[in-house]
């Protein structure tokens, strides 16, 4: 996924919501947007996003509120082995 | 009843049974346990290994692959001794090398949904040391159906994950990723690489829960994900929770039996393995050579990363990575005859697939990619 943010492992996002978050790191970085959600916004099911270690499906999802000091973990899958 | 131990057994294990969280008694259910390790590659080099010389009284293999040069960047169970044998074989010798004193079972077929339930019903835990998606959701059922631990890990480049799925206490990997990504999108090893030593550091965590659970002691990484980079040496740990409604360990499931995975994960049943698109989409490197010197060549174009031009390439290709592809397609030519390559001709064909997709017709795959022409045409160009 980093090949989509210059190779940077850790991005800044501004947002109150996890939602906001994802546009605003689609805006700096569009080409990842499509790896991230679908053509209706929706999270792509093989990607997790986990806010302060918690995954968003057992918070509020896409709605969950963020604060300035949280990290968001934008995790796909791999199957490398 | 545990087995008892040999006098050779208890010197050769004693640093375990000097720890009393282990002892006599843990190594006594070492002796008595059987671990089944799907895949003996960059995964399951490390965890067999670690898994023999700790005394798991059983060690099964399943690999259909043979050893190759390449394997040995990574694959450290096997050897340049071993090249051309049947990985399983390959393994099973150093394994038993290391460990007279336990017993392998060598499996080479692929594990599938016809044999997987045969296979792993006899043995304690499945630990995943696979390279696909197919298989890796293969491994998750067969282990939620007959209720046993199934010890996940994955690497790509510099990223590691590691978990170990228990239904029966936890989270398995379908309530973790329900779906697949669509095929071709997310790189294997041996298209996007791999550092050599990452298996090793996931894999040696892989054992380390498979040891933990089998001798009943610790915290295991069930409910927990382990993410790992090796850049700059993060451990991050995230918190995995059973999904109330997963298709498979919920008490909403619906998929009850092993299913096709192939078809889950969308792979056609064609094999891109091979380096093929398909006969009408292919070229091959001497039909290739012929057609370059007409006045109207096709354009070439090389669907690899940037920085794999450094290691070889063909005069007058462009360079469009298949990752970014989709993004870039207004700038290609629909009009114009291209052939699309890469190093093997996997990562071209899916190519071939997006830009057919997308509506182009004139578009064909260089069969076997990069390295089928080092072999029949130019053996200057290395081959990797």
């Amino acid at each position: 996924m980093k090949y989509y943010v210059d190779d940077l492992l850790e991005v800044q996002v501004t947002g109150s919501t996890v939602s906001q978050a994802i546009t605003d790191l689609t805006t700096q970085y569009p080409t990842i947007r499509t790896h991230i959600v679908d053509n209706q916004g929706k999270l792509r099911r093989y990607v997790n996003l986990f806010v302060n270690q918690e995954n968003i499906n057992n918070l509020d999802g896409l709605d969950t509120s963020i604060e300035e000091s949280d990290k968001i973990i934008l995790m796909p899958s791999i199957s490398g082995g | 009843m545990l087995p008892n131990l040999t006098r050779e057994e208890i010197l050769r294990y004693s640093r375990h049974l000097l720890i009393p969280d282990v002892g006599l008694e843990g190594q006594r259910k070492l002796k008595q346990s059987s671990a089944l390790v799907i895949g003996t590659g960059g995964l399951g080099s490390p965890v067999s290994l670690y898994l023999a010389a700790a005394g798991v009284g059983r060690i099964g293999l399943v690999d259909f692959d043979i050893v190759d040069v390449t394997n040995l960047q990574r694959q450290i169970v096997h050897g340049s001794s071993t090249v051309g044998l049947l990985k399983v074989d390959s393994a099973r010798r150093r394994l038993l090398d290391l460990n007279p004193l336990i017993q392998v079972d060598a499996i080479n077929e692929p594990f599938t949904k016809t044999n997987a339930m045969r296979i792993a019903k006899s043995y304690d835990i499945i630990i995943d040391g696979s390279d696909n998606f197919p298989t890796r959701y293969l491994s998750n059922d067969t282990a939620v159906f007959l209720g046993i631990p199934n010890v996940f890990g994955a690497i790509y480049r510099f990223d590691g994950q590691a978990s170990v799925f228990h239904a029966t206490q936890g989270p398995c990997y379908r309530c973790l990723f329900p779906e697949p990504p669509p095929p071709g999108l997310v790189p294997t090893c041996a298209e996007g690489g791999v550092l050599g030593v990452l298996p090793g550091t996931i894999g040696s965590i892989q054992a380390t829960e498979a040891l933990k659970m089998l001798i009943g002691i610790g915290s295991s990484l069930v409910g927990r994900l382990l993410l790992y980079n090796a850049l700059d040496m993060s451990f991050e740990f995230v918190t995995l929770r059973k999904n109330p409604k997963c298709r498979v360990c919920s008490p909403e499931a619906d998929i009850k039996e092993l299913i096709d995975y192939d078809e889950f994960c969308g792979i056609p049943g064609r094999d891109v393995h091979d380096g093929s698109a398909g006969n009408e989409w292919d070229i091959t490197p001497l039909e290739l050579f012929d057609v370059m010197k007409e006045s109207n060549p096709p354009l070439l174009v090389d669907v690899r990363e940037p920085h794999e031009q450094q290691i070889s390439s063909l005069p007058g290709a462009i360079n469009m990575p298949l990752g970014a592809m989709a993004s870039h397609l207004s700038e290609l030519d629909s009009a114009r005859e291209m052939v699309l390559f890469c190093k093997a001709g996997t990562r071209s064909s899916r190519a071939l697939e997006l830009l057919v997709g997308a509506g182009f017709k004139r578009v064909k795959n260089l069969k076997g990619g990069l390295n089928a022409w080092a072999k029949e045409i130019d053996p200057t160009i290395p081959v990797y």
